[in-house]
């Protein structure tokens, strides 16, 4: 069991970071009259570059039935347009790969 | 500007039909933190507190015994610093408030009241509460969402054997799939996955996560500035 202090300790770590964050661009572009356009540019692929960086290796680890099934999800992302139907459709997807092609 | 309850409840009814979407989200949450072993009250401290969703997803799949308490807190920065460009665009809406107005509006902070609160300044509307009014209603929304999901997550199943290990995976498709913003994208996401398989490979841990995102945005950047 993970320890209990650790817990906290991270989840109070993430909320001031994250706090930092939401006032830091308000506080500072309150002294410096524009942000350089090169970090602006770098700030703005971040989302995105963050998510890619976490599927690709879990994608990958995940071998043939991985594969399939983040194409499906992919395909689902674009139809659906809506988080749950997406993870279920990708649940399941997997599932069946698992149990019925891949074992 | 001014800040008025006014402005403050209109925020919070424009909120409601986005609150919705919220919920879902936090139902999910609240599931999977479970799964991850998070009890009910840190689970509710950490949506109540960090109030981000991407970035909490992201802790949650990093969520391993021991727990790595570094790596979850400089990643979560990371995934959130795009706050910063919403942040600095507010510092001219936000003239003529108290220090505390500010400073709670802030809190509220996240993409769906902030592309909410702008358009509605854009057209003229005054009331800088809005984004805490709108801001307060997905944090209700997302607090309670988070309570019942980690509730229902209780019952006895065994994650693997129903794919729910690939629930993740497909969350955050369906969030790559929301932030992307055309070709100009197709270059830093290259990068990123590749040197994000290869650090995986490489190095203990889950910096590969924060070594991917920065190269491949840099090289966007870079790219752009040619």
């Amino acid at each position: 069991m993970t320890n209990n202090i650790d817990v906290y300790l991270t989840i109070l770590g993430m909320a001031v970071v994250t706090y930092l964050t939401r006032i830091s661009g308000f506080y500072i572009s309150n002294r410096i009259s524009d942000l350089r356009p090169g970090l602006a540019r770098t700030l703005g692929y971040i989302p995105g570059t963050i998510i890619v960086s976490i599927i690709a290796p879990q994608i990958l680890s995940g071998g043939s039935p991985g594969l399939i099934a983040a194409a499906v999800c992919l395909a689902a992302s674009l139809v659906f347009k809506n988080l749950i139907a997406v993870m279920v459709t990708g649940v399941v997807t997997i599932s069946l790969l698992r149990h019925f092609i891949f074992i | 500007m001014e800040f008025s309850l006014r402005g403050f409840i209109k925020g919070f009814k424009a909120g409601i039909p986005i609150a919705i979407g919220v919920a879902s989200y936090g139902l999910v949450f609240g599931i999977l933190s479970r799964q991850a072993g998070l009890d009910l009250l840190p689970s509710l401290c950490m949506s109540a507190f960090v109030f981000a969703g991407a970035s909490q997803f992201v802790a949650l799949d990093m969520w391993v015994t021991p727990l790595p308490v570094a790596a979850i807190i400089t990643t979560t920065f990371v995934v959130n610093i795009r706050h910063f460009l919403m942040g600095a665009v507010l510092t001219g809406r936000f003239k003529g408030m108290t220090r505390f107005q500010k400073y709670l509006s802030l809190f509220f902070l996240v993409d769906e009241t902030w592309a909410y609160s702008l358009s509605q300044w854009k057209k003229g509307n005054t009331n800088a509460a809005l984004l805490a009014g709108s801001g307060f209603c997905l944090f209700l929304a997302w607090s309670l969402s988070t309570v019942l999901g980690n509730i229902i997550g209780s019952g006895p199943v065994d994650p693997a054997k129903w794919g729910m290990d690939f629930a993740f995976t497909a969350i955050f498709i369906f969030l790559a799939v929301g932030l992307w913003q055309g070709r100009r994208d197709i270059l830093p996401w290259l990068i990123a996955a590749i040197v994000a398989v290869i650090v995986s490979k490489a190095f203990p841990g889950k910096w590969y996560i924060l070594a991917g995102s920065l190269s491949g945005s840099i090289a966007g950047a870079l790219a752009h500035d040619k």
